[in-house]
């Protein structure tokens, strides 16, 4: 009987698709179930909009690995209580330090309405504005004629933030105010100024 | 932007830098960027702090990554030349590296001996040709087997070195950097486009691999986000891929390279100033003695004088009788019709 001989086999390819096929899966396993040492940290309950200020009722105590915490995680409630977002924080996720700002006054951020103007380099003062800074609102109408009003002595600066059109400043308006600002800053530019401390 | 900048290195570097090293590179440099930002703060977040950047750091940032890159491509291409050899088989002599050398040359040795008694097993012409071809194409011919390498690649590639030896005793290690300035540049661009997918598709099997050798163990040993670290491991996959694709493009590369020497060897000898041998052993001669004059400076005969030009209009001086005669021997009627 003619027996037709068997191709020589490479152990190469089983090498090759050994270490994908068997490796890999049981590495994924290990990681998915490797016991690390969890930490308490307190996390936000829920998904939180940007502006808004943490209060104790928005948080909870989850444990996260301890591979996922950085320097950069807030570990302590007393952190976060009292700040407000710069983005939206999803829940149950760790809170970094830089997603969330200090408000000097919380009466600057109580009934306010997130107002954005458009900035150039003055308006944000070379680069040098931040989130949290207190600054006076003065529009400046284009007529000439019209005097320039100073609108506000103190208002939060709740972000600074490049857009697709340019810079924008997010500034806390007073809501009880909010009209008086539309009418004053109609044909006119707004000015901000902060004190030299 | 993005495509300016492309166009500008296209322009500088040429289409092969860009396919087979600009864009490789920036492909994983991109992804292992993307992977450290999602591992150390999370992309979303990333991208917003990138969005607060002034339009100056951003300038800055994109600049020094473009100039990165480049930098990393330009030394990947210079590489292209010793990666291209280290996916052939010509690997450092490292005892355990030429043990694998000769492990795997025997085993390329046994698949043409295997294919070899197929041939000789098989039943019709159309599978005994089968068989031929594909020993041709992936094997060194049968008289060069202690030639054998150790990756089909390398074989390939030997085989289509090999073959203007075989069939003109062209030396093409010596011959082709002489063949090269004289090809069309149609005939050149054909060759370098087999070329540059080789190289390319070798690039990106090196990179996919190199990807899922470094991020892998990162992942599994800093972090444990099983999901990036499955994501990285497919690089593997993508790596054999391509090492596939670029087995393909070598048999193409091979064809390319065996038509130039079939086609324009003849355009050295004229440029040579050497006659255009009458037959296959003639040509073998001269060629033979054109390699050792090249690479052991052994002098060349002088070649014999070319015998004088017929005289201007000899041609039809000489077709002339013929014409006459054939009108003669036609029938008389087929001569009044004309």
């Amino acid at each position: 009987m003619n027996t037709r001989p068997q191709p020589p086999r490479d152990p190469w390819s089983w090498l090759y698709w050994g270490l994908f096929f068997v490796v890999v899966p049981l590495v994924a396993l290990w990681m998915a179930h490797q016991s690390t040492p969890p930490v308490n940290l307190p996390v936000p309950a829920r998904d939180l909009p940007p502006y808004h200020i943490i209060t104790a009722g928005d948080l909870i105590t989850a444990s996260i690995p301890a591979r996922r915490v950085t320097a950069e995680t807030v570990c302590n409630a007393q952190d976060l209580i009292g700040r407000y977002t710069l983005q939206a924080l999803p829940a149950e996720q760790a809170v970094r330090r830089g997603q969330v700002v200090a408000v000097p006054d919380p009466a600057l951020i109580t009934d306010t309405l997130a107002v954005a103007i458009p900035a150039d380099s003055a308006t944000i003062l070379g680069g040098a504005l931040r989130p949290g800074d207190v600054v006076a609102v003065a529009v400046v109408p284009i007529e000439e004629a019209t005097a320039p009003v100073r609108l506000f002595d103190a208002v939060l600066v709740l972000d600074v933030k490049q857009a697709e059109g340019g810079k924008v400043v997010v500034l806390a308006i007073p809501a009880a105010r909010w009209e008086e600002y539309l009418t004053k800053s109609r044909n006119a530019t707004v000015m901000l100024a902060r004190r030299v401390e | 932007m993005f495509a300016t900048v492309l166009q500008e290195l296209k322009g500088y570097f040429g289409r092969d830098f860009l396919l087979a090293a600009f864009l490789p590179i920036l492909l994983f440099a991109g992804l292992s960027l993307m992977l450290y930002l999602e591992v150390t703060q999370g992309l979303g977040t990333a991208l917003a702090g990138w969005e607060n950047l002034p339009t100056l750091a951003r300038t800055v940032v994109i600049a020094g990554t473009v100039i990165a890159v480049v930098v990393a491509a330009y030394l990947l291409y210079n590489g292209q030349y010793v990666i291209v050899r280290l996916f052939e088989g010509y690997w450092p002599q490292i005892r355990a590296l030429l043990w694998l050398r000769n492990y795997r040359v025997g085993l390329y040795r046994k698949r043409w001996e295997y294919l070899d008694h197929l041939a000789q097993q098989a039943g019709t012409g159309t599978e005994i040709n089968e068989i031929q071809s594909e020993q041709l194409v992936f094997y060194p011919p049968p008289n060069h087997l202690d030639q054998m390498m150790p990756t089909r690649l390398g074989n390939i590639l030997r085989a289509a070195e090999i073959y203007p030896h075989e069939r003109y005793g062209i030396d093409a290690a010596v011959i082709w950097p002489r063949l090269r300035p004289l090809l069309k540049p149609e005939t050149l661009a054909l060759l370098e486009d087999r070329k540059t997918t080789l190289t390319f598709m070798l690039s990106m099997c090196l990179l996919s691999a190199a990807f899922s050798l470094v991020w892998c163990p990162v992942l599994a040993l800093a972090t444990d986000r099983w999901d990036l670290f499955l994501l990285c491991a497919l690089g593997w996959p993508l790596a054999w891929l391509c090492y596939q694709n670029a087995v393909q493009s070598a048999v193409a590369y091979g064809e390319q390279l065996r038509a130039t020497f079939d086609l324009h060897r003849h355009d050295l000898l004229r440029a040579l100033n050497r006659p255009i041998p009458a037959d296959a052993d003639a040509e073998r001669k001269e060629w033979l003695r054109l390699g050792r004059f090249f690479y052991r400076n052994l002098p060349l005969p002088v070649p014999a004088p070319a015998s004088p030009p017929p005289p201007r209009g000899w041609e039809r001086v000489a077709e002339a009788p013929a014409d006459y005669l054939e009108k003669r021997s036609r029938p008389p009627e087929e001569q009044e019709q004309r």
